[in-house]
């Protein structure tokens, strides 16, 4: 029923071109949910094409879904919508497999999207919590390269922490 | 490498900021990436959750200490071992012997204390150590079950945000803590009883909230630099209040016993939900108002026959007020809306002579009765009433009047035969809810916009009949909306 929710007025327009140079044309509005972006429009007023060499087309794409969502709910915000960016940031992050969980968060890093950061760091942490230092090592695949007994060692220095 | 441990330190502490401090210490088994990127962690977050078995106290007061002594001392392995946030949560009161580990925290130029006391094993309640209130580096504070007794001196000289939750206080320390607090921008005090004198007069408080307080003896507050109060489910005796700045304010679940000193000049928005207050205190209180433009009043109790008089109120709202009359003296009133009020409700409308929009729900009646009143009021514009009983023929007569609202009955109740007559020349939309069996007389020129929705219990030839008649009056509008409520009537 609703049609399209992009704005007709004047909205302007912006090219990112990713590390790959796949293009993404979008609203101000959204890019500058990213505060490098953010920045680099400010400064540079009149350019319209940015380029991004740090970040691969696959993952500029995912980042900006994130801020169309969020940059859209900006204008009509309410405890609603509030709610259903929740579930949707919740399901965004939900099946993320390792790797692009790490191209995310390097992406949203260096894009300074705090948000979207936050979203990341805390899933992360969510994978954290709770477990023990086995399965810690385990869930993320992490190679001990403590020389034989050093790490008998530190367990024992540190005994207080392992009660 | 694997993903995690690729990342850079920045982000690795950003996420082990988000963990309790137990996690990032026990990682340092990892690998020698993860060997001391805990000491650098400026977040710690400690919690006797963090152990299991029997004397937490114990365990988590030694690995607190480990903790921090190990991280002032190791300095060759980190550069920054400031902590900025510190956060514990325990089950359990402190004695003075057990409390090394604070001694190293207020040395670290800490920013945010969080101390979440639920319940002292003992029932006792932790006496805090007096050197937390001079910890000059202090901007943000939570304090949560704990005692603040006998406090003499504070000097907390960054403090913006203090909240208390569930401290023992007495008037001295209260007035210690705002003397000390010369920064302070936002108060919390919440489940604080007792029978406290609560003294304001900060030049740098913004927000204060008072939340779950009651027993409070006084309550005065003198600041130009407020701007947001909030009180809620607490009770006061006698409240005071001066705050040239403060432009709302919400008063909820509160009973208010004397209200006086009122002086509120920007207010222009004042909630009272369920507030028990009687007429003297909210006269007290109005008249301290000179530019409130919005008054709700929803569910108040103690009131009388109480007296609303303001000279720039434009919006009244009273909802669930019960009391036997209700005089309203407000010149520039454009816009009132009664609703649920069941006990007998006099209103005097003979003052509200700019009012545009007005709303009746139930059993509320005018002194003069609305047909006099009506016409009478020259400006307005929108009239809506619901489940209106007061007469069952109703006249309304007004030049001006643009919409009309009128809902009959609840559809549950029994058919009600009711007449209404209306001269308005100026009338564009017209709305009904009710039964077919409503006679309408009208006479609107100039109706553009009719909605019809009617009840139905037993639809029958005489039904039908009478849906008929009703829907002649409206034969020459090119715009009606019909709905009838029932899943089976063919029209």
């Amino acid at each position: 029923m609703s049609s399209s929710s992009t704005t007709t007025t004047t909205t302007r327009l912006l090219m990112l071109k990713a590390s790959d140079g796949v293009t993404f044309e979008v609203e101000e509005a959204v890019a500058t949910k990213l505060g490098a972006i953010n920045n680099m429009v400010e400064e540079e007023g009149s350019e319209d094409l940015i380029c991004l060499p740090n970040v691969n087309g696959k993952f500029l794409g995912m980042v900006l879904e994130w801020c169309k969502k969020h940059a859209n709910n900006n204008t009509n915000s309410d405890k609603g919508n509030d709610e259903v960016n929740k579930w949707w940031d919740k399901e965004f992050v939900m099946d993320l497999d390792q790797n692009t969980l790490y191209h995310l968060l390097m992406a949203a890093d260096y894009l300074s999207g705090t948000e979207l950061v936050d979203l990341l760091t805390e899933k992360v942490a969510s994978m954290i919590r709770g477990k023990k230092v086995e399965e810690i090592r385990e869930t993320f695949k992490i190679k001990s390269d403590f020389l034989p007994g050093q790490e008998e060692e530190i367990r024992k220095k540190n005994s207080w922490a392992f009660e | 490498m694997d993903r995690l441990s690729e990342l850079p330190d920045r982000i690795i502490r950003h996420i082990l900021c988000l963990v309790p401090t137990i996690y990032a210490v026990r990682m340092s088994l990892l690998s020698k990436r993860w060997r001391y990127m805990w000491y650098s962690l400026p977040v710690l977050e400690f919690s006797d959750h963090d152990f299991a078995g029997a004397i937490l106290q114990h365990k988590l007061g030694r690995f607190m200490d480990k903790c921090l002594k190990l991280r002032e001392n190791d300095m060759l392995n980190v550069t920054d071992n400031t902590i900025t946030k510190f956060k514990l949560l325990t089950y359990y009161s402190w004695g003075s012997n057990d409390v090394g580990w604070f001694k190293l925290v207020a040395r670290s130029n800490i920013k945010e204390l969080d101390l979440y006391i639920i319940r002292s094993g003992d029932g006792k309640l932790w006496h805090l150590p007096v050197d937390l209130l001079r910890v000059s580096s202090l901007t943000h504070l939570r304090l949560s079950g704990i005692q603040l007794k006998d406090l003499h001196s504070t000097s907390l000289p960054l403090l913006i945000s203090l909240s208390l939750v569930r401290v023992h206080l007495d008037d001295q320390a209260i007035r210690n803590i705002l003397l000390g607090c010369c920064s302070l921008e936002k108060l919390l005090l919440d489940s604080c009883h007792g029978s406290l004198n609560i003294e304001v007069s900060s030049i740098s408080l913004k927000s204060l909230k008072i939340d779950c307080c009651t027993g409070l003896l006084k309550l005065a507050i003198s600041s130009s630099s407020i701007e947001f109060l909030e009180m809620d489910s607490s009770t006061c005796a006698t409240f005071q209040i001066k705050a040239v700045n403060l432009e709302s304010l919400r008063l909820s679940d509160t009973v208010l016993k004397d209200i006086h000193s009122v002086s509120l000049p920007s207010l222009v928005s004042l909630s009272l939900v369920r507030v028990r207050l009687d007429d003297q205190a909210i006269h007290n209180l109005l008249s301290g108002c000179c530019s409130l433009e919005k008054l709700f009043l929803d569910s108040c109790h103690g009131l009388y026959k109480p007296e609303v008089s303001s000279l720039s109120l434009k919006f009244l709202e009273i909802d669930s007020c019960q009391c036997p009359r209700f005089e309203i003296k407000a010149i520039k009133l454009e816009s009132l809306l009664c609703h649920g009020v069941r006990a007998c409700f006099k209103l005097n409308l003979s003052s509200c002579k700019t009012l545009k929009n007005l709303s009746l729900t139930s059993s509320i009646s005018s002194e003069q009765g609305l047909e006099y009143a009506i016409p009478r009021l020259t400006c307005l514009e929108s009239l809506t009433l619901h489940y209106y009983s007061e007469w069952k023929h109703v006249k309304i007569y007004s030049q001006h009047l643009k919409h009309f609202f009128w809902e009959v009955k609840d559809h549950t109740s029994s058919c009600d035969e009711v007449e209404v007559t209306l001269d308005t020349p100026n009338l564009v939309y017209f709305s009904f809810g009710g039964y077919p069996t409503a006679k309408i007389s009208m006479n609107v020129p100039n109706l553009s916009e009719a909605n019809v929705r009617f009840f139905t219990q037993d639809y029958n030839l005489s039904w039908y009949t009478n849906l008929l008649d009703f829907l002649m009056n409206f034969d020459r509008l090119m715009n009606l909306g019909l709905r009838v409520d029932s899943e089976e009537v063919p029209i």
